[in-house]
């Protein structure tokens, strides 16, 4: 009865951000896990190579395949010395069986030589660290880094956390912020880019200070305050919004082209410059209802999402709810023994009670839009949302395209705020597979390593 | 046993409001106009709001019982009413309505006449089109314009404040003795234009003149307005474009432009019945057209036209070009050319 009876409480467009019960907290690294599963295709039928045999011993950091096609491939490396168990198709996060590798612990936690990129002939060649940063398998943009014709100009950074609960991205800033702005240093030298945006909410530009401060004068760095945090899939409003090129040429396409970098890769592409280290760990909130200790942690990737939920106080018989991500773009998952994947930034796991329909709440039922204009006011992307859901059940699929289904950046705050309860992500997604296929959905693109 | 888990489409959080949630903020908010009308206009406002909204609520449940029970009977009305989760009767819609429709009619109008009011806003304004959220017209100004065109002499008969003296004076057992009519007499905009006579602004503020129930007291509106603007039930672009578009307008053609926007039904209506969320545009642009474009055809009617007044035809007309509105302002940013934006698959593959 929360939302019928007469109540003079304010309901904000915009969720809390829920980040008192994780930011504060020390950040632990998570024990080496039994077993790790590493999925070796990142969308159903991208190419890989597998480069060891079941039975065989791996130790951790040692590459054991490839995922894609040169000359946007990714290695893929064992995150914890084991055994390979099995290559077989194992359930992936994204919701399709991928081919995977899944290794055994051996508890010995032997890791392979490493030598940093820093060192030998790549340190002038650009070319050959963003080769050794592709070994290394740290997800970026290859397909225009590595085109012939580059034209990459500028990177953008998107350091505002959207999320409610989800904390990783502030907290990795806020303790590891000059290794952060390292690897900046090393991206912008080795693709030759003079030009980085970062974007960051006005309340935490204190944390962005350290990649400001290393720009030394060569490079222009320009750090953006914004009010509203945006989502992760905001590359092409960030452009719109944010974008130095846009000044040199008015109209026609813009000189260069922006390409967004996640603050994770950064730390990565630092390890691998100084010591040589692969992408095989990453730093993950963990909150919802079925934690008791909401916390950030390190974890090796490829780790199983039961000992996460474990090592937070969690106990796995009362887990309703699984997603990958926050709760506003998460990806639900259907099993626990799906493996962590590098651009999963938090896990959000909740108690969930299965309703039957005849008893919910009459209330609470989908009702007629009543065109409250709450979703068009809160849409980052000023879309119309609850036309364009008109449009998608009709099957008017040409005039939703028209207002716009695919500017959608699915950050569900349109639903979010819904009076009505119409679920008009579901149906905004719903009338872009119908166009286009499940390929762009961005808000599971997102979450691929090799999307860019 | 691994366990179950729930799968779902994003996002995972609400933040918990209702349709009905908005139906009984605009109830709150007229709380303080009803009862300034109460204060100004005597026992007679509860019962003419009482066979409003009653009329309402019984015409939107008997016309949903009869379309939307299968097999429908008599005998189950009562339970279909309680049980049936089509039914939508207790969202508070037809109860605003009807409430909105009795505040809108003058204080002298036999009961009868918000009855008929409400029964023609519901059944003809609203469940004809399909019910809440598919009306195209404010159901409670279809109600109000039927009623001024049948009965066009009740529906302008306006009556001076009552004496609470002379009707505590006049008090008996006699329940004809607790409804009293006030003396009859003109509302300020039709003194100006009958007779150009202007009524003291503090006056209008306060709300001691003669005019609908609901529309006299410019304070008790603005104090519900000001809630429904907290609970950002509604936002700021249709009230303050109608206002403010109306103020200019008047002073633009040589009224005296406070005196336009405290006289009549023009803050009423801009808080009231142009903010109804289903007849109103959705963008932000769309939403200042409408309020601007009520404005300009409330004065134009008020200054040139033949009644004293025009909010109610000014908002009616201007919720028939709302699809159209909503149609040409619809933004889209300019990137629009860029192969992301066309749904090109983004993953490589192999």
């Amino acid at each position: 009865m929360d939302g019928f009876l007469p109540t003079f409480t304010r309901r904000k467009l915009l969720p809390p951000t829920y980040r008192e019960a994780t930011w504060d907290k020390p950040v632990l690294r998570l024990g080496e896990p039994e077993r790790v599963i590493i999925p070796l295709q990142d969308s159903p039928g991208t190419s890989y190579q597998v480069a060891v045999k079941e039975g065989e011993d791996v130790t951790a950091g040692q590459k054991i395949g490839v995922m894609g096609e040169a000359p946007a491939s990714l290695s893929v490396h064992a995150s914890i010395s084991g055994t390979v168990e099995q290559i077989a198709a194992l359930p992936h996060p994204l919701g399709f069986q991928a081919i995977s590798l899944s290794i055994a612990s051996d508890g010995k936690h032997e890791t392979c030589e490493c030598s940093p990129l820093k060192t030998g002939d790549r340190a002038g060649n650009g070319r050959k660290v963003l080769e050794g940063l592709q070994e290394m398998g740290i997800p970026l943009s290859y397909r225009h880094l590595m085109a012939n014709d580059s034209r990459v100009s500028c990177l953008i950074i998107n350091a505002t956390e959207f999320e409610p609960y989800i904390t990783s991205r502030h907290v990795l800033l806020k303790e590891h912020g000059n290794e952060v702005a390292a690897g900046l240093q090393v991206l912008m030298t080795a693709c030759s880019v003079k030009q980085a945006v970062i974007v960051v909410e006005n309340t935490h530009t204190a944390l962005v200070e350290p990649l400001k401060r290393d720009g030394q004068g060569t490079v222009d760095i320009r750090v953006r305050g914004v009010t509203q945090p945006y989502p992760d899939t905001a590359n092409w409003l960030l452009e719109d919004k944010f974008s130095p090129l846009k000044s040199n040429n008015k109209h026609g396409s813009a000189q260069g082209l922006m390409m967004s970098v996640d603050l994770s890769s950064l730390f990565a592409i630092n390890n691998a410059w100084v010591s040589g280290l692969p992408f095989t760990e990453q730093l993950i909130t963990i909150a919802g209802s079925a934690v008791r200790d909401p916390q950030n942690v390190w974890v090796k990737t490829g780790t199983p999402l039961s000992p996460i939920i474990t090592h937070a106080g969690g106990d796995l018989s009362r887990v309703g709810r699984l997603v990958l991500g926050g709760p506003l773009m998460g990806i639900p998952q259907h099993t626990l023994a799906v493996p962590l994947i590098k651009k999963a930034k938090g896990l959000f796991a909740a108690v969930a009670f299965l309703v039957d329909e005849h008893r919910e709440s009459r209330f609470y039922k989908q009702a007629p839009c009543v065109k409250c204009a709450k979703c068009v006011d809160v849409c980052p992307a000023s879309l119309v949302p609850n036309t364009i859901a008109d449009f998608v059940t009709n099957k008017l699929l040409n005039d939703a395209q028209e207002w716009g289904v695919f500017h959608c950046l699915e950050c569900g705050l349109c639903e979010y705020s819904c009076p009505s309860r119409i679920p008009l992500l579901e149906i905004m997604r719903l009338g872009k597979v119908l166009l286009k296929g499940e390929d762009c959905l961005l808000g599971r693109n997102v979450f691929g390593a090799l999307y860019g | 046993m691994e366990n179950r888990l729930l799968v779902s489409s994003p996002p995972y959080i609400k933040n918990g409001e209702t349709a009905h949630c908005l139906m009984f903020d605009v109830f709150i908010a007229l709380i303080p106009v009803l009862a300034a009308s109460i204060i100004f206009f005597g026992p007679r406002v509860l019962w003419n709001v009482f066979w409003g909204v009653s009329a309402a609520i019984g015409t939107e449940a008997l016309i949903q019982i009869v379309f939307k029970v299968p097999a429908f009977k008599f005998r189950t009305f009562v339970y279909s009413l309680l049980t049936n989760d089509d039914i939508d009767v207790l969202d508070g819609s037809a109860l605003v309505t009807g409430m909105l429709l009795a505040l809108t009619l003058p204080p002298s109008s036999p009961f009868w006449m918000p009855m008929i009011g409400s029964f023609i806003a519901i059944a003809f304004g609203k469940q004809v089109f399909g019910g809440v959220g598919y009306n195209i017209f404010n159901p409670a100004l279809i109600g109000r314009a039927f009623l001024l065109a049948a009965w066009p002499g009740k529906a302008t008969a306006w009556t001076a404040p009552i004496s609470w003296e002379a009707w505590a004076q006049s008090l008996s057992l006699n329940p004809s003795s607790w409804i009293v009519d006030g003396v009859s007499t003109a509302t300020p905009l039709a003194l100006l234009k009958l007779q150009n006579e202007t009524t003291p602004l503090a006056e209008l503020l306060f709300g001691t003149t003669a005019g609908s129930l609901g529309e006299t007291s410019a304070l008790a509106i603005l104090i519900g307005g000001g809630y429904l603007l907290y609970k950002g039930t509604v936002t700021w672009h249709i009230p303050f474009s109608y206002i403010g578009t109306a103020f200019l307008l008047s002073l633009l053609l040589g009224q005296d432009p406070l005196f336009h926007v405290f006289a009549g039904g023009l803050l009423f209506g801009a808080f009231f019945m142009a903010t109804d969320v289903v007849t109103s545009p959705v963008t932000k642009l769309g939403r200042i057209i409408f309020g601007s474009g009520a404005g300009v055809l409330t004065i134009v009617i008020r200054v040139f036209g033949g009644f004293p007044e025009g909010v109610c035809y000014s908002i009616l007309l201007m919720n028939a070009v709302t699809p159209l509105i909503d149609r040409y302002t619809k933004q889209l940013p300019q990137s629009a050319a860029r192969s992301s934006l066309t749904g090109e698959s983004f993953t490589p593959k192999g």
